[in-house]
């Protein structure tokens, strides 16, 4: 195994650690004398014995065939050829990543302080973390950054637009020009001369790398992106995959040897967390960077659960095989619910206070000891204390599981890093640490969902089940001690509640949230009191709640925003800057009579809004719609506007696949001609057009959604000039004077 | 080839005074149980295949069968049971819809090696439990298609439930199989569903229209064609 190691000295050093793989195999006698025979022809050393070993939950254990393999670099290739060649035996350990099971073996984890003895040929001898992952204040590594952009910031430079290559490094900007040998040649030069650590790219893994490496290898030119001159570049095709009935499209991966290379715009982890929060999930879950940015945030809990299962010597099995037990379709009608939600009251409402419980999934996980094996155990069957409400399973109350013991480091780390913010003054401190706790979130959060995962390793659905019906316990028990305490309940969804008294303060608030914490055993935080909240109804149906969909306004001025268009991405620039600036307006109030005199200046600025729409001085910025493909492009039947945008890049020989997002502008949403009705934003060239009555219709949308509740109307916002098609900015205006709204004139693009 | 084309199925909408016809999804059910999807004699493995409304058309098979206090076992590779629909079903059929509920026996796979474990090795032992004798499969082939899955490993499972179908049937099990075209499947296992079809003993083509919902089933003898008309349908 090659491990990379920055010295105190600062030199880099590539060392190799003599680590050899394990996996487990069962299989009837017959069959474990042909696997051996097999294996003996295997072309480099391997060693095997019979071990017992434990299944996840198992009372007895499994005598199983333990296979060690000398050659690290044969583990994948030789294992996947005995799984082709034996398939009815039982595989274990066979596809947990061989970074992952040296940093459990090892007891490391990437950018780990640590202490190693090394040989003079650079092999290691014994290496040693001088810290644990779960240390909050630990120090990072003096890494080498350089970044690398295109020089344009287009939606997406696969889709289209060119320019020069964008080079950053120690807070000085370069920009490469001139034809490709010139960009590959200097490129190079900068690489080989500051040796970076960290590549940190925008577009590096669909677009900028795949593209230098081709243009390096069509001109014959060096390119020294690999530390590790030894070893290929790792790439990875773009594919797309469901997740939460969504498709996703991922852009494939760009990964180097002996040096980090991060993508901006291919990585959840970074974008919602920073460099901060993706290494402190690397840390915790012992997955190398590189693959953490890239991966899912489940990915990061699996590996935790399948550490705590190697250092338990529990078997993790190749591929999960037990399904659900057979139940009537009325018990699954009772156990297959999600989280409970109490419909908000519609409107307006002052002095609210909104209690949140703090990760409440896991802290159910942890507390009630739920688990795939802990659910429904053979020992507790009979135990009240162990039954779930309402449904009919029961956890384990003599053996803590492998998911509680997983999750409870993982939520004592995030509590203390709260801890820490809340005494800290100084903001870069702070902000670092909110980076780290947020990384933590994620991980706590996708731990729920992958109980019902189906690729979870160590998932169960009734285990996922116990979890919703403990959460609804809880939710039922905080209301009923908030309404015997004399507040009412305006709204409740899973783990918050939102709930008014008249003349409750802060104080009031926190004295609720103690006792509902020391009667359910959960920690719940007052989240805020808002000098007003306003619960927004249906667009369809005006007399129809929608859960979580609010803007309040917190006692200390901020604003909390959930469900309009301001939140939502395939929402216009200029819908949500109009929206923006409308809330910030009625945020000034202090109550709802301030409220209500504000409502004529929100008007104001939406009148604005559209003067500035109708005159034409909207950019391609403010208009683009972000849409992702819910299917492949091919596949699609109606011509929606997303449809035609698509059509018109794949027209372009522009590749795309569900899951991608494309931008367009809508040029004539109206129009008779389908590809009139819009544009793609990669494609616009310097004559381009926007339907201006259509983005009206956006913008006034997006006001009725706040101002609705206030009594406003649609004729509030109406006014009596026609909307038209707007040349942009530098084009003559043409005169639409005299023609009626439905029947708009389409002004064919240049 | 000669067709015979049956006239589409009657399903009144209206009473003879003229009144809504309370019992529609009564009569869908009845209409299926004696042209589609007959409860006797046993009929061996039924694919219906095509439009999504395949997976509807399982949920009315079971309750059809549940409703006449028969137990049923439902399978479900595509996490789409609705029971919902079998408490509508069931109250249009003038039974409370817990009983129905009662009697459908389901378990949910949610990769290919569950729903093979569960067809190979959990059925046999359910049916006995449960004392059944009809079988839903519902989307069977969803896990299969399963990328992350290798290729080579997916075909061995395909062939592996094929062959538990094969001797369920054997033992006179009735298999209705609900399975609607790939739409992420790889490339390479958009055979699977031929591959099932041709194991059937009757293949029943579902497609919607705008006047509804069409049943086709093609034999030696020709063509076989019922419709659901869209208000029975879409008042399901």
């Amino acid at each position: 195994m090659a491990v990379w190691l920055l010295g105190q000295d600062g030199t880099r050093h590539r060392l190799l650690d003599p680590f050899v793989p394990t996996c487990y195999l069962a299989a009837p006698a017959t069959l474990l004398d042909q696997i051996t025979r097999w294996l003996c022809r295997a072309s480099c050393r391997i060693d095997r014995c019979i071990v017992e070993r434990y299944e996840l939950g198992a009372l007895r254990p499994l005598h199983v065939l333990e296979i060690a393999i000398h050659s690290p670099a044969q583990f994948a290739p030789l294992t996947r050829r005995l799984i082709e060649a034996f398939p009815d035996a039982q595989f274990f350990h066979v596809d947990v990543s061989l970074p992952q099971r040296y940093f459990y073996d090892r007891q490391l984890f990437p950018l780990a302080s640590c202490e190693a003895d090394v040989t003079a040929d650079e092999r290691i001898l014994a290496i040693q973390a001088l810290e644990s992952p779960w240390d909050t204040g630990y120090l990072l590594p003096p890494l080498t950054i350089m970044e690398l952009s295109p020089e344009s910031d287009p939606p997406n430079p696969n889709h289209g637009g060119r320019g020069a290559l964008i080079v950053r490094l120690d807070g000085e900007e370069r920009m490469l020009e001139g034809d490709n040998a010139d960009v590959v040649r200097r490129l190079h030069q900068l690489l080989t001369r500051h040796d970076p650590d960290l590549l940190l790219t925008d577009w590096g893994d669909s677009y900028l790398l795949p593209r230098l490496i081709a243009m390096a290898k069509q001109l014959r030119l060096p390119l020294a992106l690999n530390r590790d001159g030894d070893r290929p570049i790792g790439s990875r095709k773009a594919h797309s995959y469901f997740s939460y009935s969504r498709i996703v499209s991922h852009a494939g991966a760009c990964t180097l040897s002996g040096r980090l290379h991060l993508d901006r715009r291919n990585s959840f982890a970074l974008a919602e967390t920073g460099l901060a929060g993706l290494i402190e999930q690397a840390r915790v879950a012992k997955i190398d960077l590189q693959q953490m940015a890239r991966t899912t945030t489940g990915t990061g809990i699996t590996s935790m659960q399948l550490e705590t299962a190697c250092l338990d010597g529990v078997l993790i099995p190749y591929r999960k095989q037990e399904p659900e037990a057979f139940k009537s379709a009325l018990e699954l009608l009772h156990t297959d619910q999600g989280g409970l939600v109490f419909a908000p009251i519609i409107g307006y409402h002052e002095q609210v206070g909104e209690l949140d419980f703090s990760s409440m999934y896991p802290s159910i996980m942890v507390r009630f000891n739920v688990s795939p094996e802990t659910v429904n155990c053979r020992c507790c069957r009979d135990e009240p204390t162990a039954r779930v409400p309402e449904i009919g399973h029961h956890t384990c109350r003599h053996r803590q599981g492998l998911v509680p013991r997983t999750l409870a480091p993982l939520l004592d780390k995030r509590a203390r890093y709260k801890r820490l913010m809340a005494a800290t003054s100084n903001a870069a401190a702070r902000a670092t640490l909110d980076q780290r706790q947020s990384a933590l979130k994620w991980l706590l959060v996708v731990s729920f969902g992958y109980l019902g995962y189906k690729n979870a390793r160590f998932g169960r659905i009734e285990a996922h089940e116990s979890v919703t019906a403990y959460s609804r316990d809880i939710l039922l028990q905080a209301k009923e001690i908030a309404e015997r305490q004399g507040y009412r309940l305006l709204h409740a969804i899973v783990d918050s509640l939102w709930l008014v008294k008249p003349g409750a303060g802060r104080a009031d608030y926190d004295a609720l949230a103690q006792v509902i914490t020391e009667d359910t055993g959960l920690p719940i935080n007052v989240e805020g009191i808002y000098r007003w909240i306003g619960f927004l109804p249906s667009r369809v149906n005006p007399k129809m709640p929608v859960p979580n969909q609010f803007v309040g306004v917190f006692e200390h001025g901020g604003m909390k925003i959930r469900g309009i268009e301001l939140r939502r991405s395939d929402a216009p620039m200029i819908v949500k800057r109009a929206q923006a600036e409308m809330l910030r307006c009625l945020g000034q109030a202090r109550t709802l009579i301030e409220l209500r005199e504000l409502i004529p200046q929100a008007l104001e600025i939406v009148r604005t809004y559209r003067r500035y729409l109708r005159e034409g001085h909207a950019t391609v910025e403010e208009l683009a719609i972000a849409k992702s493909l819910s299917k492949e492009p091919q596949a699609y039947r109606h011509q929606t506007l997303s449809m035609i945008a698509a059509q018109e890049l794949l027209a372009r020989g522009i590749p795309l696949q569900a899951g991608d997002t494309i931008h367009y502008i809508m040029t004539d949403a109206q129009a008779a001609c389908p590809p009139d009705r819009v544009r793609a934003v990669a494609g616009l060239d310097g004559a381009w057009s926007y339907d201006a009555a259509a983005y009206e219709t956006l913008l006034r949308k997006a006001a009725l959604a706040v101002l609705s509740p206030l009594g406003v109307t649609i004729r509030d916002l109406q006014e009596d000039t026609r909307p038209v098609n707007t040349p942009s900015s530098g084009e003559l205006p043409l005169n639409f004077g005299g023609l009626k709204e439905e029947k708009r004139p389409r002004r064919p693009i240049r | 080839m000669a067709t015979a084309t049956q006239p589409s199925l009657d399903f009144p909408s209206q009473t003879h005074q003229g009144a809504p016809v309370i019992g529609t999804s009564s009569h869908l059910l009845a209409a299926l149980r004696k042209s589609a999807l007959p409860a006797d004699p046993p009929n061996g493995l039924v694919v219906l295949s095509g439009h999504s409304a395949v997976y509807r058309l399982g949920i009315c098979a079971a309750v059809d069968r549940a409703l006449a206090d028969e137990p049923v076992l439902y399978l479900a590779g595509a996490n789409v049971f609705d029971p919902f629909l079998v408490g509508r079903l069931a109250k249009a059929g003038r039974v409370a819809p817990a009983r129905a509920l009662q009697q459908i026996h389901i378990s949910r796979a949610f990769t290919c090696h569950q729903m093979v474990r569960l067809v190979t090795d959990c059925l046999p032992s359910a049916l006995r439990t449960y004392d059944a004798r009809v079988v839903i499969l519902s989307g069977p082939l969803e896990t299969l298609y399963d990328q992350s899955v290798p290729e080579q490993e997916a075909l061995r499972l395909f062939r592996a439930m094929l062959a538990a179908l094969h001797h369920l049937v054997e033992d006179g099990v009735q298999l209705v199989c609900v399975s609607p075209l790939p739409v992420m499947a790889p490339a390479s296992r958009r055979g699977l569903l031929p591959a099932l079809r041709a194991q059937a003993h009757r293949v029943i083509e579902v497609r919607e229209s705008e006047d509804g919902i069409w049943l086709d089933e093609r034999s030696g003898a020709g063509t076989r064609r019922w419709s659901i008309p869209r208000s029975v349908w879409t008042r399901l």
